[in-house]
């Protein structure tokens, strides 16, 4: 049997194409690339226990590039390694240094024909000079070949510009790009000897005292949100080995401005966009992270998913937290400007935490039909029973039916607001929650005496006959305020009934199933209304006698009913309506019948 | 405010009950402007934000009125706006398992309905047998969900396929179905490796992996997709089914985090009209309750939602009465199930849930 071993030949081109493309954010990566080759090298001659002043170096001229660390360098075996190791595996963070190092050479491709590395190794290796290009093929010189002068420990990576690609070079844009990626590293960034970063988070230094840090901290801040932040929160996790802050916006952030975090790994910008590292709720701040031990995704534009971000997520989450509480103990009248702003972000650990809603939910505010009110206030007005409504349209009834001075209804369409209350009603059993459906405003309303009912039965009865055929169900009541005429209420169904009269009769399949979705114990009508037996026509309209006038009369109270209450009028509602307008008008111009039968209600 | 502003201002929220109330008010107001088109419009986006909102039965209403309104306006709305809408059909197919109140021969005639329209769009070869097996698999028939299973992995996907990661996450359905616990893992594993996402995954994955995990006695695994995924569905009233799978999980690891777990959910759960996710909530609070009495626990301090059935203002419950009650109502929803569907499946489930507790557990770290 023969046996042959043969290796792919990997097209190189093809390998760069696909990464730019699907892996990384744009060309502009190669800057990001070549400087975390430079950190991880100098994190590795630190280890070596060497003395020297780390430094990352950029020369631009003329579309030609020039980068340079004074890290551990590498040895033609390293070398070796990482051709090896190129294109073998895409896992950041599990490979180790070489590995990671050929992997960020890579990123090189997107801009340059042609890659020069000249390096040395701090482990006094000769030096090497490798040169390699897109369509894979490389020249490799070590000390022993000719013409290698023996210089300094490190890496120099140079680079010339592919005629396309020639706008990623331009000196303007690379020193941007470094001092983007940079900003944290604790040693000088520099290009053509000018210093691109401040050497170290403002945070971190301590050198001049804790004033002079604030300031600096503070000052970083008002320059990453173009305004003073309120304040900020050192953030120190154990896990994962996350330092940095948390600034308090001095605004709401809106929703897509939410979870927009700027975290680096090992003082190297990651991401503008973070949102995993800091705890969802937490949207009353930005942070500012530098992540000593997470690692990063692939892609590197995000962190991975694991065990240590959860645990670092717990540590940021407790930090902040905890500041909250303080602020809540020692600066009571700070934290209630802070709730103005940020209500919902602490609404939103509230829904989370028990103990957090205990302590807090008393200061945070709700919407309710006596206008924005803490939960307290609420009560005091109410005799102890929390009413609330988490639907627009029967908010608005239930606003419209609450008595000035009498227990508020509260809107709890908003997001939080439900679960909260439901939450406190669960600590709090002394306190009654109570979700009002339509039925519950309803029940509400006095139900006429037995005298009163008696009197009206020709009015309901006449009442019942004219708007059963339009899906709904009437009943008598007296309720406040007595300048309603009626109130319509929408039945649990009514979408579903409307929807099945506009799906028609033959409907076929479509209406079966809302028949079949149909539940018969809760159905009643699509429209319940109730006439208001304290408002003088309907009073007047108790007295006539059943016929064309009464019957047309209630109609079109139902359907002002229908329109006060701001519900969609069906095509035999809104027949009704044209119809009794102009029975009405022609009853004005001195119609010579005004009682003739109205045919739209029979 | 329009409908379109009320809109705007919706699509730009999560989904959840907020975005739903807001989309509610924009057919209203479309309702009440009489314009076709914009209620047409509202309705659609009813049906995302309804579906994604855990609340699927105004989702078929809305759906249902859809229907007609295209059928009846074809010319005003465009050749295209047919496959518009069939890419929200699918949910209906989906959203006719939740309601046991469905006859079967409806949703076969649902699914009939889809498959022409769908195929008179010249699409369908994969996505019909993709929701055929969704259905077998809801129903408990194995063999349907072999044939079915075996026609969609040769088929090719199409612009009406659903989304690569529900499509992923339904093969792992089907391994754990088949028993092939392993599979599922691994069909999960490679979910996750490959990044696939989408509005429910993976939210969803971790929490549907776990049964299979703790069945293999791959603890550890099982602990992490318990971490990575909690969070994700906590609190969200579209993610019953997942929080269930984590009350399980807490059930056999952490009773007291599993009492808090079902402390936040329960009250959501009891609400939903989506009958089959609520079964699913049960069976794990049943899980719950017999581990807390056979853990000699039978007095416990719950802070429960007030319109609990069975709440009790001093917060004090007894395990067995617990249980009896998500068991009882387990047993009631599976039989209303199992009869729609034809074939003893739910019933059984009860047990198989039950037995979890009696494999090893994790050995203290």
């Amino acid at each position: 049997m023969l046996r042959m071993t043969r290796s792919f030949a990997v097209d190189l081109r093809g390998l760069i194409d696909l990464l730019s493309e699907h892996l990384y954010a744009g060309p502009e990566v190669y800057v990001r690339e070549l400087m975390q080759n430079g950190v991880d090298a100098i994190r590795a001659r630190t280890d070596l226990g060497d003395a020297f002043s780390p430094a990352l170096t950029f020369d631009v001229q003329e579309g030609r590039l020039t980068f340079t660390d004074n890290g551990v360098g590498l040895s033609p075996d390293d070398i070796h390694t990482f051709l090896a190791t190129i294109g073998r595996s895409s896992k950041r963070g599990s490979v180790e240094f070489i590995g990671q190092f050929g992997i960020g050479l890579l990123a090189c491709f997107l801009v340059s024909e042609e890659i020069e590395l000249v390096s040395r190794s701090a482990r006094g290796t000769p030096p090497v000079r490798w040169v390699g290009r897109a369509d894979g093929s490389y020249t490799l010189l070590t000390g022993e070949d000719a013409g290698l002068p023996d210089g300094p420990v490190g890496t120099q990576i140079t680079l010339r510009a592919r005629p396309d690609r020639a706008a990623f070079l331009l000196p303007d844009r690379v020193a941007a790009w470094a001092a983007e990626y940079g900003a944290l590293l604790p040693y000088p960034v520099t290009l053509g000897g000018a210093p691109l970063n401040a050497t170290g988070a403002p945070w971190l230094d301590h050198s001049r005292g804790e004033e002079a840090r604030r300031a600096a901290t503070l000052a970083y801040g008002e320059a990453l949100l173009n305004a003073p932040p309120l304040d900020f929160v050192d953030v120190n996790t154990h896990a994962g080995a996350v330092r940095g802050v948390a600034f308090i916006l001095p605004w709401t952030p809106s929703l897509d401005a939410r979870g927009h975090h700027r975290v680096y790994v090992r003082h190297m910008l990651l991401s503008e966009q973070e949102e995993q590292l800091t705890p969802r709720w937490a949207f009353f701040v930005k942070t500012v992270l530098d992540a000593g031990t997470l690692r990063p995704n692939a892609a590197r534009d995000a962190l991975r998913d694991d065990a240590d971000l959860h645990a670092a997520r717990e540590e940021i989450a407790g930090t902040l937290r905890d500041w909250l509480l303080r602020l809540a103990r020692e600066q009571p009248g700070r934290l209630r400007e802070l709730i103005t702003l940020h209500y919902l972000s602490i609404k939103a650990l509230a829904a989370e935490d028990d103990d957090f809603l205990t302590l807090f939910l008393p200061w945070l505010p709700f919407e309710s039909s006596a206008g924005r009110q803490t939960l307290p206030e609420l009560l005091e007005r109410s005799d102890g029973e929390l009413r609330f409504v988490a639907d627009l349209n029967l908010y608005r009834q239930a606003a419209q039916l609450a008595a000035p001075g009498g227990p508020p209804v509260i809107h709890a369409v908003y997001t939080y607001d439900h679960t909260l209350l439901e939450r406190y009603g669960a600590l709090n059993p002394q306190v009654r929650v109570t979700r009002l459906s339509a039925a519950d405003l309803v029940q509400d309303l006095a139900p006429p005496t037995p005298a009163e009912r008696r009197a009206t039965a020709t009015l309901l009865a006449a009442a019942q006959d004219t708007l059963a055929p339009l899906d709904a169900g009437v009943r008598l009541s007296r309720f406040e305020p007595a300048a309603l005429c009626a109130m319509a209420f929408p039945g649990a169904q009514r979408d579903l009934h409307r929807t099945r009269q506009a799906v028609g009769p033959s409907g076929g399949l479509w209406a079966d199933l809302l028949d079949d979705l149909r539940d018969v114990s809760a159905d009643t009508y699509a429209m319940d209304v109730h006439f208001n037996l304290n408002h003088p026509l309907v009073q007047r309209a108790a007295h006539l006698p059943d016929g064309p006038l009464l019957r047309r009369v209630l109609g079109m109270l139902y359907v002002q009913a229908l329109l006060l209450g701001h519900h969609p009028l069906t095509a035999r509602e809104l027949e009704l309506l044209n119809g009794g307008l102009l029975d009405l008008i022609g009853a004005a111009l001195g119609d010579p019948d005004p009682s003739r039968p109205a045919p739209h209600l029979n | 405010m329009t409908v379109h502003t009320t809109l705007e201002e919706a699509q730009n929220l999560p989904h959840g009950p907020q975005r739903l109330a807001l989309v509610e008010e924009a057919v209203r107001q479309a309702d009440l402007s009489g314009d076709g088109e914009a209620a047409y419009e509202a309705r659609k986006e009813l049906i995302y934000s309804a579906n994604y909102a855990g609340q699927s039965e105004k989702m078929l209403v809305a759906f249902a009125w859809c229907r007609a309104y295209l059928d009846e306006h074809q010319a005003e709305l465009g050749a295209w706006e047919q496959h518009g809408l069939a890419w929200y059909h699918k949910w209906v197919l989906i959203a006719t398992h939740h309601f046991p109140q469905i006859p079967l021969e409806r949703i076969q005639n649902l699914h009939r309905d889809y498959a022409d329209r769908i195929r008179a769009l010249g699409a369908g070869g994969g996505t019909v047998p993709y929701f055929e097996l969704q259905l077998a698999l809801h129903r408990g028939d194995v063999n349907g969900a072999r044939t079915a299973f075996n026609i969609w992995q040769f088929a090719r996907r199409d612009h009406l396929s659903d989304c690569p990661a529900c499509e992923a996450q339904t093969i792992a359905d089907y391994h754990e179905f088949t028993g092939d616990d392993a599979g599922c893992a691994a069909q999960v594993q490679r979910m996750l490796d490959r990044g696939m996402s989408c509005s429910h995954i993976p939210h969803s994955t971790h929490g549907m992996v776990l049964p299979a995990l703790i069945r293999l006695g791959r603890w550890d695994e099982a602990r992490r997709h318990h971490e990575q995924g909690r969070d994700l569905v906590a609190g969200d009233p579209d993610h019953v089914t997942a929080q269930a799978r984590h009350l399980e999980y807490l059930s056999l690891t952490d009773l007291s985090a599993a009492q808090d777990w079902y402390a936040r959910h329960v009250g959501w759960a009891e609400r939903t009209t989506e009958l089959d996710t609520r079964l699913d909530f049960h069976l794990a609070a049943a899980l719950l309750f017999s581990g807390l009495r056979a853990a000699g626990r039978d007095t416990l301090t719950l802070t429960l939602p007030q319109d609990l059935p069975g709440h009790r203002p001093d917060g004090t419950y007894a395990a067995h009465e617990r249980f009896e009650h998500h068991a009882g109502a387990a047993r009631t929803l599976a039989q209303a199930f199992d009869a729609r569907n034809g074939l003893p499946y739910h019933a059984h489930r009860l047990e198989r849930i039950l037995a979890l507790a009696d494999l090893p557990r994790p050995t203290p770290a």
